[in-house]
């Protein structure tokens, strides 16, 4: 088919001017221009418009401020349900020792009652008194911890502190003086005493110690006990249910040949002593946790006090001396607290990098992709 | 540091300098419009694509990349747009159950004016409409004012050999039409 308005030339197929002329004015815009000016005040742009992106540094610093206040919250909270886990899911070989029941000689001879419940398996009493404690309300599984503090202190005048010490105990409370003992004379007098004070003031009454003469040593100490009050109160809570088991057996089996009757209460009365026996241990270590000891070692101390400050520059120098040791403190404490939200919190922030990363790269991947346009597909 | 006045309107508009903009249309708004009415065949859906065109640079100015020239970044925008104007119609036809015949939206009353005013370029309009979207956008890039082969091939993201010979393809379909018009 041959048509003379196009024809072959040395670019290829040309064609005549008629034609191109139709094909640019297919393309020729004559109305008028200005579609832009719609384009500035539409809706959809306008969210877009005047965004200035706040400087990168800035953003980061932000988000590093934020990140560092995430941790710094959560790991008191994680520390304290790693603490509050320990407790509350105490493992089954450390308890299972208590739970022994009924003696083997009354396990055969309850055999012969089918009343009697199937043998409660320890990890089922542990959860079972959890349960009990959790529909009750209760905390669960308080941590039970016997108090130690030993302090020893060095005064000119070891009587006066040894009466004052005394007087330190709150005798509505319940505390008292275990033991005391006054020996020496002059350069080697030495007072020592043995206080029982609510484990909850341990820390009220040795600052109060503390301030009736130099502190030459301290110490202070925990023994968690809190396995053993579990123990006791599961082996309790058993030997009762027992007991009441036994006693309906007997209300029940009152025809019961006399030897049986007899076996019975021999059991009865076993089971009591076994519920006496730990309602003792179990007052005993309630008494040792609700009431902490503190050991006082008064020594004498007949050096020369020291001197107190004398005049207004005297008095400023100490108070600089002591803002500058407090400063020091308040320095360490926050090098302290900045090393360990680092270091305590390294997992987290790896994981805030890597999330901060690859949203820093999806964002340039984005704004790469707004900002260019794909070739048209044909 | 670039010394291409589009890329520093772009800047001067990112800055929030809205006379930019103005200018950069100034520049190429005239053929980007053109372009649109040759794809679309219709002058207020031509302006709708090239108001989107510019509701999008607006968005965007501040992250242009600088990867192509403004301008292949716009004629891009608009043809892209056109394409999608142009396959939503069709469905819309489609389902409207429209015959082949009638899928060309009727060009607006200026427009047939002006083709009823001159036959032939009205038949190579007609005839232009019957090839494909690739043959049709090439042709427009082709002919259209200010362009030459080397940016309509940046725009389509080709090589300059692969636009001529597809350029060549274009003709020859479209003399093909022309012809079974004039000697049937």
């Amino acid at each position: 088919m041959s048509d003379e308005r196009f024809n072959e030339g040395g670019e290829g197929l040309e064609v005549s001017g008629d034609v191109a002329a139709a094909l640019g004015a297919m393309s020729r815009w004559e109305g008028e221009v200005g579609v832009w000016k719609a384009a500035v005040g539409a809706p959809a742009a306008s969210p877009f418009r005047r965004t200035r992106r706040l400087p990168t540094w800035v953003t980061a610093l932000a988000a590093m401020l934020v990140f560092a206040g995430l941790i710094g919250i959560m790991l008191p909270l994680l520390g304290k349900s790693r603490a509050s886990a320990r407790v509350a899911r105490p493992s089954s070989a450390a308890a299972p020792e208590v739970f022994k029941r009924v003696p083997a000689s009354d396990q055969s001879f309850l055999a012969g009652f089918s009343s009697v419940p199937a043998a409660v398996t320890p990890q089922r009493e542990l959860e079972q008194a959890s349960s009990e404690r959790s529909s009750a309300g209760m905390p669960l599984l308080q941590r039970s911890v016997i108090r130690k503090a030993t302090i020893e202190l060095k005064t000119p005048d070891v009587r006066a502190a040894f009466a004052k010490a005394a007087q330190v105990l709150s005798e509505a409370s319940g505390e008292y003086v275990q033991e005391s003992s006054l020996t020496g004379e002059d350069k080697s007098l030495q007072a020592t005493m043995t206080l029982r004070v609510e484990a909850s003031r341990l820390s009220a009454v040795l600052n109060q110690l503390r301030a009736m003469g130099a502190v030459v040593s301290e110490t202070s100490g925990g023994e968690d006990v809190t396995e053993q009050v579990v123990d006791i109160e599961a082996r309790l809570h058993n030997e009762q249910r027992v007991e009441a088991e036994l006693l309906g057996l007997m209300e029940s089996r009152k025809d019961a040949p006399l030897k049986e009757i007899l076996e019975l209460r021999d059991s009865i009365s076993r089971v009591r002593e076994n519920i006496e026996r730990m309602s003792g241990q179990q007052a005993k270590l309630s008494r040792l946790v609700s009431l902490a000891t503190v050991l006082v070692i008064i020594r004498s101390d007949l050096s020369e006090p020291e001197p107190l400050p004398q005049g207004i520059a005297d008095y400023f120098g100490k108070q600089v001396q002591r803002a500058w040791q407090g400063g020091l403190g308040f320095l360490a404490d926050s090098v302290a607290f900045i090393i360990s939200v680092v270091v305590g919190g390294l997992v987290f922030w790896l994981l805030g990098a890597v999330v901060v990363l690859g949203a820093v790269l999806a964002r340039k991947r984005a704004l790469a992709r707004r900002g260019t346009e794909t070739a048209p597909r044909l | 540091m670039t010394t291409d006045p589009d890329v520093l309107l772009l800047k001067r508009f990112s800055r929030g300098e809205d006379a930019a903009l103005g200018e950069l249309a100034l520049r190429h708004e005239r053929g980007l419009l053109g372009l649109a009415m040759g794809m679309l065949g219709d002058s207020d859906l031509a302006r709708d694509a090239v108001q989107e065109m510019w509701v999008r640079v607006i968005r965007s100015a501040a992250h242009f990349q600088g990867q192509s020239s403004v301008k292949t970044w716009l004629y891009r925008i608009v043809i892209n747009r056109c394409l999608d104007m142009r396959a939503a119609r069709r469905r819309d036809m489609s389902q409207a159950g429209m015959a082949e015949g009638e899928r060309f939206t009727p060009l607006d009353i200026n427009t047939l004016e002006r083709a009823e005013a001159d036959e032939g370029r009205a038949r190579v309009r007609s005839a232009v409409q019957r090839l494909s979207d690739g043959q049709q956008i090439v042709l427009m890039l082709s002919y259209h004012d200010g362009m030459t082969h080397e940016i309509g091939a940046e725009v389509l993201g080709i090589p300059v050999g692969t636009f001529k010979s597809r350029l060549h393809g274009a003709l020859v379909a479209l003399r093909e039409r022309l012809g079974a018009e004039v000697l049937p």
